[in-house]
């Protein structure tokens, strides 16, 4: 029997795939991303870069960036018989085309697997070989880089190059397999971008639903590995695996067999591209032994000399018209390409799903309104990075195309000018514009098919010119670059090294983007500002960019290789006697002044972004924190007045992005000695700044900004006087980057934080606490706590009552200019408009006394103003956003009605919803008598369906604030937040619960107990109580929500209520000195009894989940008596609670949890009965009679173990337990199935 | 090296010293000097001897380290592109885009050549697609051609614009006899003006159809000249050795040009003042004992 040729195959691809430089530039590009993340301390602070989870999310990284490696071995493998034309020899050879193919893909397997293992390699050793930010190395640990090669890199790589080798095998092309790897990374986009992978910032938290779905689906594991590690707190994954269970186990199944199944038609597809070969020659063979073929004469026609005999005339006319036809041509070529058509076609199914995804992207399972807006931002980023791809790989097969061909020598000979060819090859610029048109018509269709809003032509029109030109430059780039390097492959790296640094240089210390080729500023859209402040920049950068890929061009055209490519050096020293034959004299001119052009344009660039805007990179802004803190820090605790009252005059100019304030302030000395400096420090970007004060001379710090005023007359103890600031924000023209988007030419929202200057030392300028490393490099001691420790309160409090008066509310006085066709919106009422020298005119009065929590607003609005019983409420609202004005409107008034029920009057007598753009990171804000409402998160939410009333939920939170945060204004000390947030958020549940029933309720509450779960996992630090949170958004808006939907039922609406009331009496207004600490007291005494008062204590001291499951030991059962149906059903509760030693159990004995009784079968069950079932020995038994059930009927039911969220649990798909009772009087049913 | 003085019309492609070495090492172009005129002229040399880089450095597609290459009177690096609007080349081996008829694709390197007025271009388009007897063909894709009618697309297109010097290299490989004389046939009609390069392996091709012939060994020119009259240098000198197939090969005197086997014996041929043993017979000789005398290459 013949010896298997196999082995021999094997080694022999092997061999050439590893000596190859294609490889070792792979091994280098893959060894970058686990030195990109070591290097840059990758992950959480609270995480080793060489703990478990950061091991297996690295190498999720790794695994994807391989995507775009493994291409090239497949390519090699699959398609150089043909591509260097040994088919015929390796055919003739005894190797069946099995083993031929089997062998070359377990060779690229094995190559693929090299480049993996050296990466992981690399990976082990870079933690201890590398400076490490914050020291976060943990010790060598073998498993989880053994496990997730495992687990994670080989069946990736299995399945990646299975499907690129069968492609590869097929179509015998190049391009068609790269187009395939674009795929598959378009492939993990969509499933990434629907569960908020964290390897894809910025998207929205997933539904347990959609989590399980797409573990299972996700090709690359990653999705799976997410759901199970979502809630892991940083001690697990410094330590934990994933268990290779569940949805990991069956993802990985999946993978693996997928793998099998696609390389199941290989040897079939691989005959057929064999015998389309075969067919040709044949074709051509019997073409040639036709008849017709055969020459009537064997002699030349004679009769029919060449003629007419033109000759060849260069001109610059000829130059026009050669050059044409070499973009006819290329563009011919490229639009009957089928990889292009192909990757048209997958792009247009990315875009479709990203685009229907956009409608579903609101917060809480909420939809959008269609607008363009919405559709058109579903391309941007998607079409950045297919669009970069596909440029720099088209732009390798375009350019190179004629050699592949072996058509160059042909083409070279002839006298068409180098120019000429390269404006034929600058047709791959037909890719951009395909994907481009592709992708936002793709957009616009779905927006057409899902209603919702007009298509506005300019929005789209206006993305499309922004998306293009920047893949415009990018297609420059990448041809200049194959040209220049002369080498397909190392063009294509370049490029794609360039692409990445232009994306995420920063991380690796380029942050100023003369340094990073293509960096130009994020565009967002609003609808209200259009792409806002960075539009300047962006347009500046990109014409920066695209003069310099132009030049790039020049050199190529000067640099094309006619013939024979020299070595690059050898090209370069002959530039100037290329340039000279390849260029006329004007386009040498042209290039040396575009050359020169481009650094003019880069040393203004430099300059105005850099010196003009005082640019600092992130070491500057280190020092400069470190160095006031070591200034400044002395003056802590230095006594200072308080604003009491502000005189603003703000001239705002919308369509110069620029604002002048004029300020004069009431200080009020509320300590109790005289004061003799002030310390005075405006907004840290304001321009020409004044600072005075009576009988003060003043001398300014010009790199702090500080301003001291020595008075001449000590401010006594409760005397007053008069500050004078002005000032001017600039927030156009060109930058790097800190965009500012208070100021806009429409929608502007300027905070009191930028237009009041603080008065003494600021802690908020410290680098903070977390940032211990870098203080300690800075020789700095402890961070000043922004929030005083909770255990502070009683002195605090005995301060205030001392004082009288704390903290620093002040009336405010303010006339605001702006563009005579937008509207100015200040605290107060409004007690003057008029118009002057083409400008509006605005005076609005607080002359209560308010939060120093200001705003001030401008903006092309439409007004809608409605009193409901004396309360006016007014929308400001960009006109288009509208359809649901008067539903805000009604929404705003009845949540003010019906909390005024609640917690006593509101304070004002109009409450102003105001819309601004989506360039603010939160969903509304809430000032004194006034929201702010996004109009990304809030005015374009469909309210004709959804899991929650977004609106509802958005105005009712902020109309609570007017309460909680204006009303009744904490202490700064820890947990004050709760008493801000959180309350607002339990405004919320009862506007909510009002209007839609206790379901509603729920089903917001889940994604609260996500974010709290999600919050507390990622924490670098031992989580706090709700009594000591400081700034851990996750805790006031997660846990504390969860707090008092709880105490709701366990102290009751009633005595929850009364204990807020009290607390907004005592400690409301301008005398108010609420703590938490306090409140909790006030909870525990209205408390009935002890295991209330524990729920209190749990929730407010404590940090404990519980879980919840039903017991499998102990199967439920129903049996059928006369009295009912007899229920008896087991549940596990355990505790675990958390410290400072650690997470440990905790017995829930003694403590009750709610059951219900659910009619199983109907999609929203009725509940049958509701039990409170004590915890004995850590079980919850449930022993019931369940009367009112039909007698006859076989009936489904389901015991719930607390269906209404009382308590925080990890996992709550085991809390329910379903029965099935069967028809007749007595049957025993008994069935346990979860 | 060997400079030569033409006999048949003015000198108009000169090439003096041009020398070349590849970065790996290589030395492909050493001194090559040649003076050649209208008409066909070979040139002949084993594999590697560095035709084609001599063929490409005149295409101006390679560049040299040394020497100068004039074209009536004018160096071609001077002006490349009038060089090449003057040139037609046909390399040895080309592809082709996919899916373009030769109708199309002879089109756009009519364009691609300077030939700007579409009618005329058309016209001599036509006339050339009729000349190589590719005319029934022009609709059809060239990638789906056969090799002959290939080669024809390729003397096409190397006809195109009226060149005045034409490269053809290795042209008739992989040809059949049949489609080998057509090609020859239309070289042949090309113009007695015109400079034509050929490099062939085929030997009595050159004799045939060429003028001049240059042997080019190493990157040397080893031998140049009238085909016949370097026939005829060796007339009386080549005698031939009958030798039964497995008997010790007998001790001769002189260069053994080649060795071939022919109805079960061996016959040599040996290049000797004298005849080499009683057994050897003189015998005429051909231009393969001159390619073999100057290459020193033996067939065993």
């Amino acid at each position: 029997m013949p010896r298997s040729l196999l082995p021999a195959v094997i080694g022999f691809e092997w061999r050439y795939q590893t000596r190859r430089l294609t490889f070792a530039a792979s091994a280098a590009l893959l060894a970058l991303v686990p030195f990109a993340t070591v290097a840059t301390g990758f992950g959480p602070p609270s995480l080793a870069v060489n703990s478990p989870y950061i091991i297996v999310e690295t190498t999720a990284l790794l695994t994807l960036v391989s995507v775009f490696v493994l291409p090239l071995l497949c390519i090699g493998a699959a398609v150089r018989d043909d591509e260097y034309r040994m088919r015929e020899l390796i055919g003739a050879t005894p190797v069946s085309p099995g083993a031929l193919l089997g062998g070359r893909l377990v060779g690229v397997v094995l190559a693929g697997g090299l480049l993996q293992l050296l990466a992981m390699a690399a990976l082990a050793a870079l933690p201890f070989a590398v400076a490490v930010p914050d020291g976060r190395v943990a010790p060598f640990r073998l498993l989880p880089y053994a496990w997730s090669m495992l687990v994670f890199v080989l069946p990736n790589l299995l399945l990646c190059t299975a499907l690129l080798y069968v492609i590869a095998a097929w179509s015998r092309s190049t391009l068609a397999t790269f187009v395939a790897s674009i795929g598959i990374y378009c492939g993990y986009f969509v499933t990434a971008l629907m569960v908020d992978s964290p390897l894809m910032a910025g998207t929205r938290p997933p539904t347990p639903e959609l989590l399980a779905r797409v573990a299972v689906l996700d090709p690359f594991g990653l999705s799976a590995f997410f759901e199970q590690s979502r809630y892991w707190t940083p001690d697990e994954r410094s330590s934990r695996l994933p268990a290779l269970t569940g949805h990991l186990l069956l993802n990985r199944a999946l993978v693996l067999a997928a793998s099998g199944l696609l390389l199941v038609p290989l040897h079939w597809l691989d005959r057929r591209a064999r015998h389309r070969s075969l067919t040709r020659a044949v074709a051509r063979a019997r073409q040639a032994l036709r008849p017709e073929s055969a020459q009537a004469t064997d002699t030349p026609t004679m009769a029919t000399p060449l003629s007419p005999r033109e000759r060849v005339t260069p001109s610059p006319a000829a130059w026009w018209r050669t050059s044409g036809a070499a973009l006819r041509l290329e563009v011919a070529l490229l639009a009957q390409s089928w990889p292009l058509r192909a990757l048209l076609v997958l792009w247009a199914a990315v875009m479709a799903i990203e685009a229907f995804g956009q409608l579903g992207g609101g917060e809480y399972g909420t939809r959008l309104l269609a607008s363009s807006a919405v559709m058109a931002d579903a391309v941007p980023t998607a079409l950045w990075l297919v669009g970069t791809l596909s440029a720099h790989y088209f732009a390798s097969e375009v350019v190179w195309r004629e050699r592949s061909l072996r058509f160059d020598g042909i083409r070279d000979a002839t006298p068409v000018a180098s120019t000429s060819l390269l404006v034929g090859k600058l047709g791959a610029l037909l890719l951009p514009v395909a994907l481009t048109v592709v992708g936002f018509g793709t957009a616009m269709a779905v927006h057409v098919v899902a209603g919702g809003l007009p298509v506005e032509w300019r929005v789209y029109g206006a993305h499309v010119a922004t998306s293009l030109v920047p893949l415009f430059v990018t297609t420059l780039l990448a041809v200049a670059l194959q040209l220049l390097a002369g080498n397909r492959w190392l063009g294509l790296f370049v490029g794609l090294l360039l692409a990445y640094v232009a994306k995420d240089g920063a991380t690796l210390g380029l942050e100023h983007p003369l340094l990073r080729f293509g960096a130009a500023p994020t565009l967002r859209w609003s609808d209200l500002d259009g792409f806002g402040a960075p539009l300047a920049s962006f347009v500046a950068w990109q014409a920066l960019w695209a003069l310099g890929a132009l030049v790039l061009v020049g050199l190529a055209a000067a640099l094309w290789p006619r013939g024979a490519v020299s070595p690059w050096l050898e090209r370069l020293r002959a530039l100037p006697d290329a340039a000279r034959r390849t260029l006329t004299p004007h386009g040498r001119m042209a290039l040396g002044g575009a050359a020169l052009l481009f650094v003019a344009a880069y040393g203004t660039m430099a300059h105005r972004t850099i010196v003009v805007t005082g640019w600092q990179s992130q070491a500057d802004d280190v020092a400069w924190r470190a160095a006031y803190e070591r200034a400044y820090r002395r003056l802590a605790g230095t006594p200072q007045p308080v604003i009491v009252h502000a005189d603003l005059h703000i001239a705002l100019e919308p369509e110069l992005r620029r604002a002048t304030f004029r300020t004069a302030l009431v200080l009020e000395n509320r300590t109790a000695q005289a004061i003799d400096t002030l310390w005075v420090m405006p907004s840290r970007d304001a321009t020409d700044v004044t600072v005075s004060v009576a009988d003060a001379t003043p001398r300014r710090d010009a790199r702090f900004g500080v301003v001291r005023l020595a008075l001449a007359h000590p401010l006594a103890a409760g005397a007053r006087d008069t500050l004078h600031v002005s000032f001017t924000l600039d927030r156009g023209g060109v930058r790097a980057d800190d965009f500012a988007q208070d100021i806009a030419a429409n929608g502007t929202f300027v905070r009191s934080m930028t237009f009041l200057p603080t008065l003494g030392y600021q802690p908020r300028h410290e680098l903070p606490a977390d940032e211990a490393e870098l203080r300690a490099q800075h020789a700095l001691g402890v961070a000043t706590p922004t929030l005083l420790p909770a255990a502070a309160s009683d002195s605090l409090m005995a301060i205030v009552r001392a004082r009288g008066t704390e903290p620093s509310w002040l009336t405010v006085h303010t006339t605001v200019s702006t563009s005579e066709d937008q509207v100015a919106i200040a605290p107060g009422d409004l007690v003057r408009e008029w118009r002057e020298r083409g400008r509006r005119f605005f005076t609005y009065h607080l002359d209560t006394p308010g939060t120093p929590v200001l705003a001030v607003a401008s903006g092309r609005y439409d007004v809608v103003r409605r009193v409901h019983d004396g309360l006016t409420v007014e929308l400001y609202h960009h006109q288009p956003h509208g359809v649901q004005a008067e539903r805000i409107v009604e929404i705003a008034a009845s949540s003010v009605q019906r909390l005024q029920q609640h917690f006593g009057a509101y304070p004002h007598r109009t409450l102003r919803v105001v819309e601004i753009p989506a360039s603010w990171g939160f969903g509304a804000f809430a000032t004194t008598g006034a929201l702010f409402l996004t109009e990304s998160r809030g005015m374009l939410a469909d309210a004709r369906e959804g899991d929650v009333d977004l609106l509802l939920r958005r105005i009712g939170h902020e109309v609570a604030h007017q309460w909680w945060g204006h009303a009744v204004d904490p202490l700064p000390l820890e947990g004050s937040l709760v008493l801000v947030e959180s309350l607002a958020k339990y405004g919320e549940q009862l506007l909510m619960e009002h209007d839609h029933g206790p379901d509603a309720v729920l089903d917001m509450l889940s994604y609260d107990a996500d974010r709290y779960l999600a919050g507390r996992a990622e924490s670098p630090t031992l989580e706090p109580t709700l009594a000591t949170v400081r700034d851990e958004a996750w805790m006031y808006y997660g846990k504390g929500t969860l707090a008092f939907h709880a105490l709701r039922a366990s102290l009751g609406d009633s005595a929850l209520l009364g204990a807020l009331r009290t607390l907004l009496e005592r400690e409301g207004g301008t005398h108010g000195a609420a703590t938490v600490t306090q409140f909790v007291e006030a909870l525990r005494a209205a408390a009935p009894d002890d295991e209330v008062r524990a729920d209190v204590d749990e929730w407010f001291t404590d940090r404990i989940l519980w879980d919840m499951a039903a017991d499998s030991t102990a199967p439920a059962s129903a049996v059928r008596t006369p009295r009912g149906v007899h229920i008896r059903a087991q549940f596990r509760v355990t505790r675990r609670r958390t410290d400072s030693t650690g997470e440990y159990a905790v017995s829930a004995d003694g403590r009750r949890v709610d059951v219900a009784i659910v009619d199983g079968v109907l999609e929203t069950p009725r509940t049958l009965a509701r039990l409170r079932v004590p915890v004995t020995d850590g079980v919850a038994r449930v022993d019931t009679v369940l009367r009112g059930v039909s007698p006859r009927d076989a009936v489904s039911l389901a015991v719930l173990i607390d269906p209404a969220l009382r308590h925080i649990e990890q996992n709550r798909s085991d809390n329910r337990v379903e029965i099935g009772v069967p028809a007749g009087a007595s049957a025993a049913g008994s069935r346990n199935r979860r | 090296m060997t400079t030569s003085a033409t006999t048949t019309g003015a000198t108009r492609l000169t090439l003096r010293d041009v020398t070349r070495t590849y970065p790996n090492g290589v030395r492909a172009l050493r001194g090559v000097s040649l003076d050649i005129g209208p008409g066909l002229y070979g040139l002949l040399g084993p594999n590697g001897a560095g035709k084609s880089s001599l063929m490409r450095t005149i295409a101006t597609l390679q560049p040299m380290d040394a020497g100068r290459i004039t074209f009536d009177g004018r160096d071609i690096l001077d002006d490349v592109t009038a060089h090449r609007a003057r040139l037609g080349y046909l390399p040895q081996d080309f592809g082709v885009y996919p899916g373009l008829s030769a109708l199309v694709l002879l089109d756009h390197l009519a364009q691609l050549k300077g030939l700007a007025e579409r009618r005329t271009r058309r016209a001599q388009v036509e006339a050339l697609l009729q000349q190589v007897n590719l005319w029934e063909h022009r609709h059809r894709a060239v990638s789906g051609y056969s090799g002959g009618m290939r080669q024809r697309f390729g003397i096409a297109q190397a006809l195109l614009g009226d060149p005045q010097l034409l490269i053809v290299d290795e042209p008739t490989a992989g040809l059949d006899p049949a489609e080998r004389s057509r090609f020859y046939n239309l070289l042949s009609a090309v113009g007695d003006q015109v400079v034509v390069i050929l490099s062939t392996h085929i030997v009595e091709d050159v004799r045939q159809l060429c003028r001049r012939m240059a042997i080019i060994v190493d990157g040397e020119v080893r031998c140049e000249g009238i085909p016949d009259e370097l026939v005829g240098e060796l007339d009386g000198r080549v005698w031939t050795r009958t030798v039964e197939r497995h008997a010790a090969p007998p001790r001769l005197d002189g260069q053994l040009l080649s060795t071939t086997l022919h109805a079960g014996t061996t016959r040599l041929r040996v290049l000797a003042e004298a005849a080499p043993d009683a057994a050897s017979v003189t015998t005429e000789p051909t231009l393969d004992d001159v390619y073999f005398r100057v290459t020193g290459a033996v067939i065993d």
